[in-house]
């Protein structure tokens, strides 16, 4: 089981600069999350240790070997598999079609031993098959994706923001999903908005800030932290001082 | 005068083509003053060419392209020169026939042609392109035929004008509408031609006529193309139908593309590009080779191959890097809503037993509900329950099967363009914004039913008053949405959250009594939801009604006055916050223990 560091890592676009000196560290079998507001480079760290952006300094190192600068293909070789935040379906094809597409590099057996696999994760997904992926709902799709990004029998999941758009109930199913994943040793780094549902399953967090970690513990002692609870795990509290204060002027 | 915040500078994005224009206008002057004839020569044939090349970059940048556009030029040239030999107009109003023939032209092309969708219009306008031709060679008594059409007088302004006045005439009219349409593509007009291409539906709900405005850039193109025609007749005062076959329109699109088909100055740029290479070739290759013809135009291909390697944008994305950005200087800090709100009274929405049914599957079944003023309103339900469905259907995107809709009184209007006009404003769950354009100018599309500034001010810069006023307003509603500081970012930069709140901002520019809002937080941490729950109570208080998709149940339950819970299509409850949340049925199909 491979484990993850990633040692001064820079990413940007263009002029910007998105990423800056960043380091994490994920051990084998953990489960992290990373929270931050919009806009932080959540999503280009994760396209940045997936190759789809291409590091401008720094070390993402994967068991022992330096995999920063390498094609996504390759990095997907090496056992990273990434599922997008817009979940990227090919919308026009069967179910059972995306999930090959996501076996691509795998010989015919194995790849149909993890199908297997994943429609016993998914029953949902075995039921429709032959349906077209654009036809399934917004939790099934996001079933989907997961399950193709399992397909290439990952060492290392990469999930962003899984629950958008998701109805309260399949968020809850989703992240229990996330869960089992975890439990049968998958490595798992999440970047989820429900801040407070991912300190629930993740062991550790990262909070990056415009594009620096500024806080980093084990999910119990983030979820307590004061300095999140404003930003990132307000409740009903929140918004009635909001109402009250709005009432006020 | 100039608004002051609208430029950084002495030069910026809106008048940079009219500095660039004045200052290569004086050097063709001295050029056609100066030059051997023969140079004088090819500088009118540029010209001729880089003008119609422009008008067809203007349509590729509408996201149209005509294959066979160079029978419009041939249009131009036979009917200008035709009115004036054999009806004895004077040439100076033979041109304008010219232009109106090929303008004419393009709207009965236009009208059988754009409702032709995908491959089949430009297969169509490469049918045209050769029939034309054809009809050219063809109609012998009118045109000369295929030995072509002689004695056409010349076009005199000024007694003693010669080739080199010619010259200076052809420049200056490229040179003003190439400087106008680049104006254009920053002002009202520009922004909705963009976010007509990069989304036809989005552009309609903010009030564009898609197909209208697609169908004058069309006529606007072979109407150049026209006058360009009309132009190169009392110039070489004959007519053959070969320049303007098959051939011919394969070049004008070559000199677009090679110039770069974003900027009405890249048609230009690549019209003197293919011209010099051409030439170049000619004396070079082909003489060293000693053969003439072929290896020029293989050593043509390959220049035009390598350069769009280097640049796939054109030879203007090389220029692009130092021509100015559009920038808005920002006004003073204003978050007052007034401005965004449009007071109605009584029931804004009404959906009374809608039903839909998608190739016999039921989505919606005896689903009704309404919104009020002053109310937001909470659209909830699992995935796939029809929320999006009720959402189109409110809007008239989708008719429903069976049951009514009043929408602000009366059905939903027939044109989508018809919206922002009723008071009627929404985002959209795919969020849908104009990757090219800077953030504050995808805003201030969101004002497009508000402006009047058409095509002609746009150019010529008679637009600054209401240019000013939308950009004051977009700024505003920015701040309100708390992205100011994002304003002159591209918009393909944003972050979803960030995306789905310039959205809000956008569809508040249209000042609309009802707002539907499809999942504006998702992507959004807390506090930034709690900033767009006070944003949505606040535009409640001033009279703006919501109609809110969202599954962030903090705040929905925190932020609604009233919810509406669909399931798999049908009503499942309805009621207060607290009251759903202790429904037994919705919790057990949606919200959960």
């Amino acid at each position: 089981m491979p484990d993850l560091t990633v040692e001064g890592l820079n990413l940007g676009y263009g002029g910007a600069t998105v990423i800056e000196n960043l380091d994490l560290r994920l051990n084998a079998g953990e489960l992290i999350t990373i929270l931050g507001a919009n806009g932080a480079g959540k999503t280009t760290l994760l396209n940045g240790i997936m190759g789809l952006v291409r590091p401008r300094a720094g070390r993402v190192v994967l068991a022992g070997r330096d995999i920063a600068g390498l094609a996504p293909e390759a990095i997907v070789h090496r056992g990273i598999a990434l599922v997008p935040e817009r979940r990227e379906l090919f919308g026009t094809l069967p179910v059972e079609t995306n999930l090959r597409l996501g076996g691509y590099r795998r010989s015919a057996a194995e790849a149909a031993r993890t199908m297997e696999k994943v429609y016993a994760l998914f029953p949902i997904l075995a039921e429709r098959r032959r349906q077209k992926a654009a036809t399934l709902s917004g939790g099934e799709q996001q079933m989907l994706a997961i399950g193709r990004a399992l397909m290439i029998n990952p060492q290392l999941l990469m999930l962003d923001e899984p629950s958008i758009g998701l109805a309260p109930l399949i968020v809850r199913d989703i992240l229990s999903v996330i869960g089992r994943l975890k439990s049968e040793g998958l490595t798992i780094l999440l970047v989820e908005q429900n801040a407070r549902l991912a300190l629930e399953v993740a062991d550790r967090g990262y909070v990056l800030e415009v594009g620096r970690i500024v806080l980093e513990g084990p999910s119990k002692q983030l979820a307590a932290d004061e300095r999140l609870s404003q930003a990132y795990l307000g409740g009903s509290s929140d918004y009635a001082a909001l109402r009250d204060q709005i009432d006020a002027t | 005068m100039r608004p002051k915040w609208l430029s950084t500078g002495s030069v910026d994005a809106t008048n940079a083509a009219w500095v660039t224009g004045t200052v290569v206008f004086g050097a063709i002057c001295v050029a056609a003053g100066a030059l051997p004839i023969y140079y004088v020569t090819l500088l009118i044939v540029v010209g001729l060419t880089a003008l119609s090349a422009s008008g067809l970059t203007l349509l590729l940048i509408s996201g149209q392209v005509s294959l066979g556009h160079a029978a419009y030029v041939g249009i131009g040239a036979y009917a200008a020169a035709i009115a004036a030999r054999d009806f004895g107009v004077p040439p100076l109003f033979a041109l304008p026939v010219g232009i109106v023939c090929a303008g004419a032209a393009a709207v009965l092309v236009g009208i059988v042609t754009l409702r032709l969708k995908g491959h089949f219009l430009p297969l169509a306008t490469l049918a045209f392109g050769i029939a034309v031709s054809v009809i050219f060679t063809a109609a012998g008594p009118v045109t000369g035929g295929a030995s072509g059409l002689s004695q056409i007088p010349p076009l005199t302004l000024l007694p003693g004008a010669n080739d080199r006045a010619y010259a200076v005439l052809i420049w200056l009219i490229l040179l003003v509408l190439a400087a106008g349409f680049s104006r254009l593509l920053h002002a009202r007009t520009g922004r909705a031609i963009a976010a007509l291409r990069s989304h036809g539906e989005m552009a309609e709900v903010f009030g564009v006529d898609v197909a209208r405005m697609k169908f004058l850039i069309f006529v606007i193109a072979a109407m150049l193309a026209g006058l360009s025609g009309g132009l190169y007749a009392f110039y070489f005062k004959f007519l053959s139908p070969a320049p303007f076959g098959l051939t011919a329109s394969i070049n004008l699109l070559i000199a677009c593309i090679l110039g770069g088909a974003v900027h009405p100055f890249g048609a230009v740029l690549g019209a003197v590009a293919v011209m010099v290479l051409e030439t170049l070739l000619q004396n070079t290759v082909a003489r060293a080779f000693g053969l003439s013809g072929h290896v020029e135009m293989i050593a043509f291909g390959i220049i035009l191959v390598g350069v769009l390697l280097k640049w796939p944008g054109g030879i203007w994305s090389a220029v692009e890097r130092f021509w100015p950005t559009f920038k808005v200087i920002k006004p003073e800090r204003n978050v007052e809503l007034a401005p965004f709100v449009r007071q109605a009274e009584g029931e804004l929405l009404t959906l009374q037993s809608i039903g839909k049914n998608f190739d016999g599957l039921r989505a919606l079944d005896n689903v009704s509900f309404s919104v009020r003023s002053r109310e937001i309103v909470g659209l909830i339900g699992p995935n796939g329950a029809g929320k999006s469905t009720v959402f189109n259907i409110a809007t008239g995107f989708l008719a429903p099967t069976d049951g009514t809709v009043a929408l602000m009184g009366g059905a939903p209007p027939r044109r989508l363009s018809d919206l922002p006009a009723r008071g009627v404003a929404r985002t959209f769950q795919h969020v849908k914004l104009v990757p090219n354009l800077i953030v504050i100018e995808n805003v201030a599309f969101g004002g497009f039913s508000q402006g009047r500034a058409g095509i002609f001010s746009g150019m010529f810069g008679l637009d600054r008053a209401e240019e000013h006023a939308v950009f004051a307003k977009a700024w505003r509603a920015l701040e309100i949405v708390g992205l100011d500081s994002l304003a002159d970012k591209p918009a393909s930069d944003l972050a979803m959250g960030q995306a789905r709140l310039v959205e809000v901002a956008r569809a508040l520019m249209s000042q609309p009594s009802i707002l539907l809002l499809d999942e504006p937080a998702a992507g959004l941490r807390t506090g930034e939801k709690l900033k767009l729950a006070g944003l949505l109570q606040r535009l409640k208080r001033s009279g703006t009604s919501v109609l809110l998709v969202e599954h962030d149940m903090d705040l929905v339950m925190n932020c609604v006055d009233r919810l509406i819970v669909l399931d798999r299509g049908r009503w499942l409850a309805s009621g207060e916050p607290e009251e759903i949340r202790k429904n037994s049925d919705v919790i057990a199909a949606y919200l959960g223990a």
